[in-house]
């Protein structure tokens, strides 16, 4: 076989490049490796966002340093593997739930959370929640956000990374940082949801 | 979404995996998104009748082994890279693919930036749906 060390930029375009070459030719579909991956999309990736956030749910100081700028903050707990790209970290109040797409693609801060979701992907997804998005959260992911709260979208490229920072649950006082992150899930990070509540 | 469909899709290709060298524990873990679009390629393509599973895991065997075998090796242990390896391998055996068109299409892929009509950072939130408060 070949010898030839590569980086892992060379080696992820080269899975790229298998991946278009068997599709061109009919041997695969693109659905056919998306439903694979769905699979074990929960797994890819360090997912340490969850440690974020906790963090700055306990720790003042870190969530000001966070919403300052969170590719320094996240730098902060060794989380590193970005390239280049800025992320900004949005903190829901009483007021705002913030909630995140990627209008053309699929930009997403996978450093941070993981594999996007196969949804996260869909060009429906990404242009309904545009237009609609109180709907949308209310008819896809059966969250209802009171009519009383303004629903902002932010649109993630790959020069800025958009993810969301939920409200701490209730009832949680005194929690460590570790209970606190298990509350934290994948969509509520993405705004299309919010933390587990405190049981 | 159809939670027990996907455990159930799951033990399908857990039954896959039982087999092949350099599991640890049993555990998947992809650290990087290209590793887990490898792995489902692999299971793919054998899943679309390119091969027999057993020549994807010897495949991987042989891989591995020449890593190891080569002690001047000045790789550092990469699963997934084996994984990758083992996957041309038995694809360029069933002509499903050849070296120098993958090359190419390797090289169009380097040359064109990820998400290449996605650079403009949107500072501002693109739409917003106000609050009602009565």
């Amino acid at each position: 076989m070949n010898d030839i060390i590569r980086t892992p930029e060379e080696i992820a375009a080269r899975v790229k490049a298998l991946e278009s070459i068997l599709i061109e030719k009919g041997l695969m579909t693109t659905q056919m490796v998306d439903r694979l991956v769905e699979i074990y999309e929960t797994e890819v990736g360090p997912q340490l966002g969850a440690k974020v956030i906790a963090k700055a749910w306990s720790d003042p100081d870190y969530k000001a340093r966070l919403l300052e700028d969170a590719t320094e903050a996240c730098k902060e707990l060794g989380i590193s593997g970005l390239q280049g790209e800025d992320m900004v970290a949005l903190e829901n109040t009483d007021d705002v739930q913030h909630t995140v797409v990627c209008t053309l693609c699929s930009c997403y801060p996978w450093p941070v959370m993981g594999l996007p979701p196969n949804w996260y992907k869909e060009p429906q997804y990404r242009s309904r929640m545009v237009r609609e998005p109180r709907k949308v959260l209310a008819e896809e992911f059966g969250f209802s956000v009171p009519e009383s709260k303004e629903i902002r979208i932010w649109d993630s490229s790959s020069e800025m990374r958009y993810w969301v920072l939920p409200q701490r649950p209730a009832g949680t006082e005194g929690w460590t940082e570790e209970q606190l992150a298990e509350l934290v899930t994948r969509d509520s990070m993405i705004g299309v949801g919010d933390a587990k509540a405190a049981s | 979404m159809g939670g027990e469909r996907l455990e159930e899709r799951r033990r399908e290709i857990e039954e896959l995996l039982c087999g092949l060298p350099g599991e640890r524990d049993g555990e998947r873990s992809f650290d990087e998104p290209w590793q887990i679009r490898a792995f489902a390629l692999a299971v793919g393509a054998h899943r679309a009748g390119q091969y027999e599973w057993a020549e994807f895991q010897s495949a991987l065997i042989d891989s591995i082994k020449g890593w190891e075998d080569d002690a001047t090796s000045a790789s550092t242990w990469s699963y997934y890279e084996h994984w990758v390896t083992a996957l041309e391998s038995v694809l360029g055996e069933h002509g499903a693919i050849e070296t120098v068109s993958l090359d190419a299409k390797t090289r169009e892929v380097l040359a064109t930036p990820p998400n290449r009509d996605h650079h403009t950072a949107h500072l501002d939130p693109i739409a917003v749906d106000p609050a009602i408060r009565h």
